[in-house]
């Protein structure tokens, strides 16, 4: 039994190297969602607006904008990191994978604490108190649903999973493969950014993360020929912002 | 029911009344989709320019996507417009579709082949034809049929006559008079190569239709890997690289391109004949997936009547299921069992990577070799067990993998063998195909850009050179050969490496 426990294991992470993400993935999700549940029966509320502007110090707001990364672009890169580990020797697996994410969380963590440090100026900027007046959220969700069908970012969804074979082995191919990650979050970030830049407007509620991550995954790896999945999906969430900034109680 | 035949066996008026469709349809407008150029616009359009792309060799024909799409009717003459009008069709589903390097490689590809039939078939009988009329076949892989005699082997080798001659005293190809619509100008070959002793097994070969699994992550699988909707996808399947790529490669010209290939009436038949290999491979007792992602991928078409309508795989496994079928012959399926029997479930049969080349290798005209870089022993699981014996009646399966080759234009088969250290015996792999390699070169809403990846099968080879004196698993040069000269095209292998079964 214990046997045949052990071989479907196996089986299962040869079939699906890129196992180790989707468990980091889940994890999250599972974090956010007990947040959600947690706030939802503490408070009776229907959403868990998880705001990272409220959250207290720019590490804090960091971590936060890396765990909602992981949850929601990790999982895009199964493909490049399925083509990655059958590429290399078996015992560079490991270590390939591992710098494959510091090299692709690398640009995220960039991008990342350059979107908290423009939004934090803004924020402290006088002339911008005058935007409360505007549906922000909205206008956030309806650019980034315009960005997604443009051809740029076609051709950069369909590079998504492709890699250049890195070297054998040493420090070359150690640099190679980080390298295959740095260049795949950039992809990922000119291909994905504008809807991360609409939810940090939005305020990352985490039911629109689940729902742009669905819609996100679908685009990237179940159908890539099928367009303007994504683009709806943010003008829907458009169109459900506009309904909340101007009638309020909608949302609750 | 109807039956598709050989083209070499037919005798009726079936090619004359295809050469009279395919004028008839060359009138039509480019947005009508039962014309020729909507038909060939399906499978691929592009406009590229002999400098990026040329389709001829040695600078004979200065061909290019461009000059031969400007031929098309309707079609808008100036480039930028053109290219707005194929990125448009290409959103709508309906050009630029073809799918390569893809499991779904045999099913789209026997889609596209009914409704140009029924579309063919159409116009004959618009025309006053008869209404039976049915797609040939060609079946090249008679030139292996041992029933055959060497005469008729030899004649499997050639594209019929009434597509055309190739004139040896001109160089230049002509059509024949009775069958002008079979003829297309560049068309760069008319017959595919023969194995010669040098190169045994050479240039395409039946080896395909010994595969055991529709889908695998190399040749191993028949259909191809599994992907998304892929028109330039990463690894050829088993039947798509040999012959299907390199019968393609081989005509070259229009053929060797898929932006152009299917404006070749030669394609059709072509295609037939790796539909019919399909069709035979399952009669044969294997099975395809019954994955349903790939069951229920819709594509979509256009018939007869220029309506729009759409097929999945499942609708397609059986010729039956579309009321036609093929008449019997050779489909160069081994009688006995495979030597190398695997059952290949996915997740279940583990390559590692144990050698790579260090730098690429560009293609030059001449043959060119490589070293490779071995990972100590302690460090692989992999060990070569020997063939037939008890404890092991498989052999460890071993691949060359050819990974990231990119570059420009039409390029006939390239060889691959196996150089052992200090001689100059080379021993033969396979061949590959670069149909398509433009197209994976650079980057699109269809491809990465990032070349086309093909691995063959070198397990027979390396354990047959295992008791070869000179033997040296970590000496070994791959070395790659073009079959003709390269001319004004070009390719990079980016990375050359060897995986062995854990």
């Amino acid at each position: 039994m214990a046997t045949l426990v052990f071989k479907k294991v196996s089986d299962f992470r040869v079939a699906h190297p890129h196992w180790f993400v989707l468990c980091l993935a889940a994890l999250i999700w599972m974090y956010y969602l007990s947040t959600l549940i947690g706030t939802s029966t503490a408070h009776h509320h229907h959403h868990a607006h998880h705001d990272m502007h409220a959250q207290a110090g720019f590490a804090s707001m960091t971590w936060q904008w890396m765990l909602m990364v992981f949850a929601m672009m990790l999982p895009m890169t199964s493909g490049t990191i399925r083509n990655l580990v059958n590429s290399v020797p078996i015992y560079r697996q490991q270590l390939s994978l591992a710098l494959f994410i510091v090299g692709y969380s690398s640009v995220w963590l960039v991008f990342g604490v350059a979107l908290l440090l423009a939004t934090h100026m803004i924020q402290t900027a006088s002339w911008t108190a005058q935007l409360h007046v505007l549906p922000m959220a909205a206008l956030g969700y309806f650019a980034a649903g315009m960005l997604s069908d443009a051809a740029f970012r076609m051709r950069l969804l369909n590079a998504c999973g492709s890699i250049w074979s890195p070297r054998l082995r040493g420090f070359k191919a150690d640099l190679d493969v980080l390298t295959i990650g740095l260049k795949e979050g950039v992809k990922c970030v000119k291909t994905c950014a504008h809807v991360m830049i609409a939810m940090h407007i939005a305020g990352h509620d985490i039911v629109e993360m689940g729902i742009l991550t669905a819609a996100l995954f679908y685009e990237a790896t179940l159908y890539r020929n099928k367009k303007h999945v994504l683009r709806n999906t943010c003008y829907v969430l458009a169109a459900y912002q506009l309904l909340v900034f101007y009638l309020p109680h909608f949302g609750h | 029911m109807r039956i598709r035949k050989n083209v070499n066996e037919i005798k009726d008026g079936t090619l004359l009344w295809y050469s009279k469709a395919v004028e008839e349809m060359k009138k039509r407008d480019i947005s009508d989709p039962t014309s020729w150029w909507y038909q060939a616009a399906i499978h691929g359009i592009g406009f590229k320019t002999y400098t990026e792309n040329p389709l001829g060799h040695n600078n004979m024909h200065e061909w290019s996507e461009d000059s031969i799409w400007k031929k098309a009717k309707g079609i808008p003459q100036n480039t930028i417009q053109a290219e707005a009008l194929a990125d448009e069709m290409k959103d709508k589903h309906f050009w630029q579709q073809c799918q390569h390097g893809s499991w779904y490689f045999l099913p789209w590809h026997r889609m596209y082949l009914y409704f140009f039939e029924r579309i063919v078939s159409k116009t004959i009988q618009d025309l006053g034809g008869p209404d039976d009329w049915t797609l040939p076949y060609w079946n090249y892989f008679n030139a292996f049929n041992p029933k055959l005699t060497p005469k008729l082997k030899e004649k499997a080798l050639f594209i019929p006559q009434e597509f055309g001659f190739f004139c040896n005293d001109t160089h230049q190809t002509q059509p024949n008079p009775d069958f002008p619509g079979l003829w297309i100008e560049e068309r760069q070959s008319y017959k595919l190569n023969p194995r010669t002793p040098d190169h045994p097994g050479d240039l395409w070969d039946t080896s395909s239709m010994q595969s055991t699994g529709f889908v695998g992550e190399g040749p191993d699988g028949f259909g191809g890997e599994i992907t998304d909707f892929s028109h330039n996808g990463r690894y050829f399947g088993a039947l798509e690289n040999n012959p299907h790529n390199t019968v393609h490669d081989e005509i070259g010209g229009t053929m060797g391109d898929p932006n152009t290939a299917a404006l070749d009436p030669i394609f059709w038949l072509h295609h037939a004949n790796i539909d019919r290999l399909w069709q035979s491979w399952i009669e044969n007792g294997n099975t395809d997936t019954t994955d349903k992602k790939w069951l229920n991928q819709v594509f979509y078409f256009h018939n007869e009547h220029g309506e729009k309508v759409s097929l999945s795989p499942s609708d397609v496994l059986n010729t039956q299921q579309l009321d036609y079928t093929y008449s019997e012959n050779y489909s160069g399926l081994n009688q006995t069992e495979p030597v190398i029997h695997k059952s290949y479930l996915r997740g279940t049969f583990v390559l590692d990577t144990i050698a790579a080349s260090i730098k690429p290798l560009s293609l030059n005209s001449t043959p060119i070799s490589t070293s490779l870089d071995f990972i100590s022993s302690e460090k692989t699981k992999v060990v070569l067990t020997h063939i037939g014996t008890e404890s092991s009646p498989a052999p460890t399966a071993v691949y060359v993998s050819l990974e990231n080759i990119t570059g420009a234009g039409n390029i006939a088969p390239v060889h691959i063998f196996i150089k052992l250290p200090n001689s100059k015996e080379r021993f033969f792999v396979g061949s590959l195909g670069l149909f398509g390699l433009t197209q994976a070169s650079s980057p699109s809403t269809h491809s990465a850009g990032q070349g086309l990846n093909v691995q063959l099968n070198a397990t027979e080879i390396v354990h047959q050179l295992r008791a070869h004196p000179q033997w040296k698993l970590e000496d070994i040069h791959i070395e790659v050969e073009p079959s003709r000269a390269l001319g004004a095209a070009n390719a990079t292998i980016g990375r050359i490496s060897i995986k062995a079964e854990v």
